[in-house]
């Protein structure tokens, strides 16, 4: 047995087991017909058909890098352990199930960088996506992250904050703020408002902040806006990393309709990647709309917008040298890197590129649902992107103190990397950095 | 015998094979479009033939693509094997009289030198990814029974076109080989790992539509 397979048997997770306590071999081979015959897209057939088996989508994938060119990490490595033992294994045995889950779950990001490192573009995320689907139909799903879905059924937000707790939060925040400046409001349900601002439900469980941040931004900014004061607040979506689509689609649904609902011209995220993600490109389309169907724009346009059109002033620009990670959902999901770039140079003095970088930047390894499928994975989370420590390291080294990243997920992937490798450095929002250089 | 199965092997045979693959490329594309107007419509939706053409063109292209540049030998191995796989069945002088005889109008033809410095080319390049196939880890680890039979045909293909060119012992015996061989090859098109052929048009052309069209970014 390979070290890869050893590290998959000697998981144990209270999400799997449970479902895979239920196994039955029947019901599972159904599940997959399903799946392949009603809902994979015709490129499924034409990847496996026409993957020639090259191996140079390796060198792209942080976890094949970190793990000492592992085979069992490639992501064509990754497909032929997962996906294909569901598709043309004879018989499927829990175990057959519990590494298509463990693999798909938590060794793959679903990054999407390998499909450029592809010549031909096979699309190693779908098809993990197309795994995962098949493992939360059997009801095989790590226990954290499908806590945190079941979060999203019964709140409509993922960490069980009950309404007049989200209200009780942003009263607070505006409380907060008010000492700053006395005249500033957090408007709630201001309809005709021009901006909806959503967040991930961690903003007002841990990182209240951020709403205050914001608040005061969009205060000096001079912006008609609004936070929602029912469900659809919360734009995130774990559901979508699940496999859980209904879900995805009624969370999305919820927030584009209380976008409707108060009349607003456009969305602005917060500093959130996977979110992001899910309203942009893929809830959007499981809806049935070709794009979002009132705009949405991420925290990284709309900053380079007020910045840009000076409707704030920077102070004094920071000092500290910084560097910058790229997010993948929103460079290679949304192409954001030059504008996240010019937003950090309006408001630092030193910025150094980690290399590589912009569409070719590694992932933070939390993407991807991984780091919500909690602490039983952490382990390989953390082993699996050396190579991200190995670029802060060489940012380190030519003097980056901070590390900016506008995503939420990215914060905590690389936290834990941080603090894992020991590197000494502090990481921020561009909301950080904006509040802390900014005329107020 | 061996001038019967020669005969063959250059009339019908030939035809058959061209057939096969003809009619199995377009199935396999009509399929792959039912199936995209049934299950995919966000394929339609989203594919642009500019953003698929960039994308194309830039993995195509030896040493565009950041893949291509962080594996020199590999590129150079694949330019060169594409370029001979490619040109030699039209452009190599015998195949262009076979070709003439056929009924097919007169092809320009590669003068000899150059075609015979393709094809020893192409067998190195060949037989450089017969080495990764076996040596590199990685590549071994993701590697079929298929993927080796594919190999195997097509250095038999090029290692018998070269021995049946250059007429050296046994060359009627050669020359079969490589008909045999690339008759097969041709109709295992739409059947076999070789559909990257056309797939590729489909599968990088939708990545470059994605990236290009709905994400802003570059993907390659
Ligand atoms: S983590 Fe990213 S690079 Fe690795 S296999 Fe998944 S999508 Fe590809
Ligand atoms: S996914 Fe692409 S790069 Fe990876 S082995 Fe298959 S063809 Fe080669």
């Amino acid at each position: 047995m390979n070290e890869a397979d050893q590290r998959i048997e000697a998981i144990h997770d209270e999400g799997l087991e449970s479902g895979l306590a239920q196994f039955d071999e029947d019901r599972v081979k159904k599940i997959i017909k399903k799946v392949i015959e009603e809902e994979a897209s015709p490129r499924l057939d034409a990847y496996l058909s026409s993957c020639v088996h090259c191996g140079l989508c390796s060198d792209s994938c942080h976890y094949y890098l970190s793990r000492d060119k592992d085979p069992a990490y490639s992501p064509a490595g990754k497909v032929k352990e997962s996906l294909l033992p569901l598709l043309r294994g004879k018989k499927i045995t829990p175990e057959t199930l519990k590494k298509a889950a463990i693999i798909s779950y938590t060794h793959c990001n679903l990054c999407r960088r390998c499909t450029m490192y592809c010549p031909l573009g096979v699309d190693i995320a779908y098809l993990i996506s197309l795994v995962r689907r098949i493992c939360y139909l059997c009801g095989v799903v790590p226990l954290y992250i499908q806590d945190t879905a079941n979060s999203h059924s019964a709140t409509f937000n993922q960490m069980w904050i009950k309404n007049d707790e989200w209200l009780d939060c942003l009263y607070w925040q505006e409380e907060e703020a008010r000492e700053e400046l006395p005249e500033l409001t957090i408007p709630i349900e201001r309809e005709g408002a021009d901006v909806m601002y959503s967040v991930i439900g961690p903003e007002p469980k841990f990182r209240a902040q951020l709403i205050y941040q914001a608040a005061v931004i969009m205060e000096k900014a001079g912006i008609n806006w609004t936070f929602p004061g029912t469900r659809g607040w919360d734009n995130s979506d774990m559901c979508m990393y699940t496999g859980d689509y209904e879900m995805m689609g009624r969370l999305k649904k919820a927030h584009f309709e209380t976008a409707m609902r108060l009349k607003v011209d456009r969305i602005v995220m917060g500093e959130c990647g996977h979110a992001f993600r899910s309203v942009f490109d893929t809830g959007n389309r499981y809806l049935g709309w070709k794009t979002p169907p009132i705009p949405v724009v991420h925290a990284v346009e709309f900053y380079h917008e007020i910045l840009t059109q000076e409707r704030i002033t920077i102070k004094k620009k920071l000092a500290t040298p910084v560097t910058f990670h790229d997010p993948c959902n929103i460079v290679r999901g949304r192409g954001l890197h030059e504008m996240a770039r010019e937003v950090v140079g309006i408001c630092c003095d030193t910025f150094i590129e980690m290399e590589p970088n912009r569409e070719h930047n590694y992932c933070c390894g939390a993407g991807g649902g991984v780091i919500n499928c909690g602490p039983p994975f952490k382990n390989e989370r953390v082993l699996g992107n050396r190579v991200k420590a190995e670029q802060l390291l060489a940012a380190k080294a030519k003097g980056a103190e901070i590390v900016v990243t506008p995503c939420h997920n990215c914060h905590g992937g690389l936290e834990d990397i941080i603090h894992h490798y020991g590197i000494d450095m502090e990481i921020k929002f561009l909301s950080d950095i904006i509040y802390e250089t900014m005329e107020i | 015998m061996s001038h019967t199965l020669y005969a063959f092997m250059t009339g019908i045979g030939f035809q058959l094979a061209l057939m096969i693959c003809f009619c199995g490329t377009v199935l396999k594309l009509l399929l792959f479009f039912k199936r995209v107007a049934r299950k995919d419509r966000a394929f339609l939706t989203f594919f642009s033939f500019k953003y698929a053409g960039r994308s194309l063109l830039c993995h195509l292209v030896p040493f565009i693509s950041r893949t291509s540049r962080i594996h020199p030998e590999m590129t150079t191995a694949t330019a060169i094997f594409h370029g001979a796989v490619l040109s030699l069945p039209l452009f190599y002088s015998a195949h262009g009289v076979l070709l003439a005889d056929s009924g097919l109008p007169r092809l320009p033809r590669f003068p000899e030198p150059l075609s015979d410095i393709l094809a020893l080319a192409a067998l190195g390049a060949l037989l450089f990814f017969l080495g990764r196939r076996l040596f590199l880890r990685t590549v071994r680890y993701i590697s079929t029974p298929g993927d080796h039979l594919l190999l195997f045909s097509l250095i038999a293909l090029f290692a018998s076109g070269l021995w049946a060119r250059f007429q050296m012992p046994g060359f009627p015996e050669a020359t079969l080989i490589h008909l045999m061989a690339g008759n097969l090859l041709i109709a295992s098109i739409p059947f076999t790992r070789l559909s990257h052929i056309f797939y590729v048009l489909l599968t990088r052309g939708y990545a470059g539509s994605e990236f290009g069209g709905v994400r802003m970014a570059k993907d390659w």
